[in-house]
């Protein structure tokens, strides 16, 4: 296709060529060409090269250079206009970039601050009073209990104290009982001795008198004491029960096994440590989360600052663009001097071809590939879109970008 | 609970074996008497002792309080097992001479 086009282009050249130069073939002299116009450069009239003469030689290779080299300005112009854009796509996505990565940065903090809080309040807990560390909490627990076990301990000891008390109690009041029934035992005798003072009192007659009256007053006194004896049996026998039931009452105090409450202790307290240890892992490994997370905000903060590049690659991208300014001004300057009238037909276009077709086969991507066809349809070259356009596009969109 | 006493002079051992509990307060009241005898030390082996209840430590505790109001110095020896950590449990070690 691109054959049949610069085919046709030759023929408008021939024709356009053939008009002037064909006349003064016979007479060569420089004259500026009209017909050069179509190539896009203004036509300017050379004193100089109106004077000096050329041959036919010299005249085809400066048609050569003019054809040749204006596919080559419209590729620059094609790279003019794309390295702005890419400066440009490179700005914004890194702006995109620095955008997002501060946003991670911030959330990373977040994160820390917030696992950093959970660790505070993993350390603690909230009672009545206010804030207390687990380690205290752990102390405090086990002191009270050291003090449950020394109540338990100083009641145990009373409890056994106070039965030793009554067991002597009872054994006194044993002796109190048997101490009654030798006084009873004293008594009844008393009775009987009284009992035969009487009966002797009666034989002794009228002397005994008196003697009768002691020892009636003896038998009165000895039931006194009998009745008191008694009653003081009784009593006994009420302070008895007492004491035994008191003994009863404090035996049940003392055998009510503590055991169990003692040794409740063994295992609250490894409790306690496992329960401690376990939270300053938890901590440990909180702490070390905040870190990681630390770490990550930093690395992103670097990543920012590393990602400064773009002021670098703008630089550079307008460095040579305004190189390659400099280049098509140049080009074109040298073009416009090299400008001849009276120029013979050639076939000049022939490399003109082989030049776009290698520019054709530079720019793969179809942005590229396009826009050099409309930059050459400006510089007056025609051609049609050729089948071999690459139809991959440049990736912009985010669908296109594959994440490895 | 069952006692073995043996007297050197004015020092006492007494090897108590068994498990020691509130129905033994009769028992223990023998050894406790033991304090007013005049001896200026009792040194009770523990090395044969299976078992101790709260009552039972209580009564160690009046054993102490006799001894200390006759100036006898007691000390408790090679407790096993469930008697060590009940000991350990009390802060016994606070209070006697255990070796």
């Amino acid at each position: 296709m691109l054959a049949k086009v610069f085919k046709k282009k030759k023929e408008e050249n021939k024709e356009v060529f053939s008009s002037n130069s064909v006349e003064n073939n016979s007479s060569p002299v420089l004259e500026v060409s009209k017909n050069v116009e179509h190539l896009d450069t203004p036509a300017i009239t050379s004193s100089e090269a109106d004077k000096k003469p050329a041959n036919l030689a010299e005249i085809e290779i400066i048609k050569s250079w003019l054809y040749n080299t204006l596919p080559i300005i419209s590729a620059i112009n094609v790279l003019l206009e794309k390295l702005p854009e890419t400066a440009g796509i490179i700005e914004n996505s890194t702006q995109d970039l620095n955008k997002r990565f501060l946003d991670l940065a911030q959330g990373a903090e977040k994160q820390a601050s917030i696992i950093q809080k959970v660790v505070e309040t993993a350390s603690s807990i909230e009672i009545q009073d206010g804030k207390m560390s687990m380690t205290d909490f752990g102390t405090m627990l086990s002191n009270t209990l050291e003090g449950v076990i020394e109540q338990i301990l100083y009641i145990s000891k009373m409890a056994l104290s106070m039965v030793y008390s009554l067991e002597d109690a009872t054994k006194a009041l044993v002796d109190i009982e048997s101490f009654n029934g030798r006084i009873q035992a004293i008594n009844k005798q008393t009775n009987l001795l009284s009992l035969n003072a009487t009966i002797e009192s009666e034989r002794a007659g009228e002397a005994g008198k008196g003697f009768a009256v002691v020892a009636s007053e003896v038998r009165s006194v000895s039931k006194e004491i009998a009745n008191l004896s008694k009653e003081m049996n009784a009593k006994i026998g009420l302070v008895t029960e007492s004491v035994r039931n008191g003994y009863d009452t404090l035996k049940e105090v003392a055998t009510t096994d503590m055991t169990d409450s003692i040794m409740a202790k063994e295992k609250i307290d490894a409790l306690m440590v496992a329960l401690i240890q376990q939270n300053k892992n938890f901590q440990q490994i909180l702490e070390g989360t905040v870190g990681t997370a630390k770490d990550i905000s930093k690395t992103i903060s670097a990543t920012v600052i590393g990602m400064q590049f773009q002021d670098r690659t703008s630089q550079y991208i307008g460095n040579s663009t305004s190189a390659l300014n400099l280049i098509k001004n140049e080009l074109e300057n040298l073009r416009n001097s090299s400008k001849v009238s009276s120029v013979t037909s050639s076939d000049a276009s022939e490399s003109n071809k082989e030049i776009v077709d290698k520019v054709f086969s530079c720019f793969q991507l179809s942005e590229f590939y396009n826009n050099y066809i409309v930059k050459l349809g400006e510089a007056g070259i025609k051609v049609e879109k050729a089948a071999a356009a690459p139809k991959s596009n440049a990736s912009s969109s985010e669908e296109d970008v594959e994440l490895f | 609970m069952n006692y073995t006493k043996n007297q050197t002079g004015t020092s006492c051992e007494v090897l108590i074996d068994g498990k020691f509990t509130f129905s033994d307060h009769s028992t223990f009241r023998e050894i406790i008497s033991l304090m007013k005898t005049g001896i200026s030390s009792i040194s009770l082996d523990l090395s044969k002792l299976e078992f101790v209840d709260s009552a039972a430590l209580g009564m160690f505790l009046l054993a102490r309080e006799e001894a200390g109001k006759n100036g006898v110095t007691v000390t408790l020896k090679n407790p096993q097992g469930q008697v060590k950590k009940m000991f350990s449990v009390s802060k016994f070690e606070s209070l006697f001479n255990i070796i």
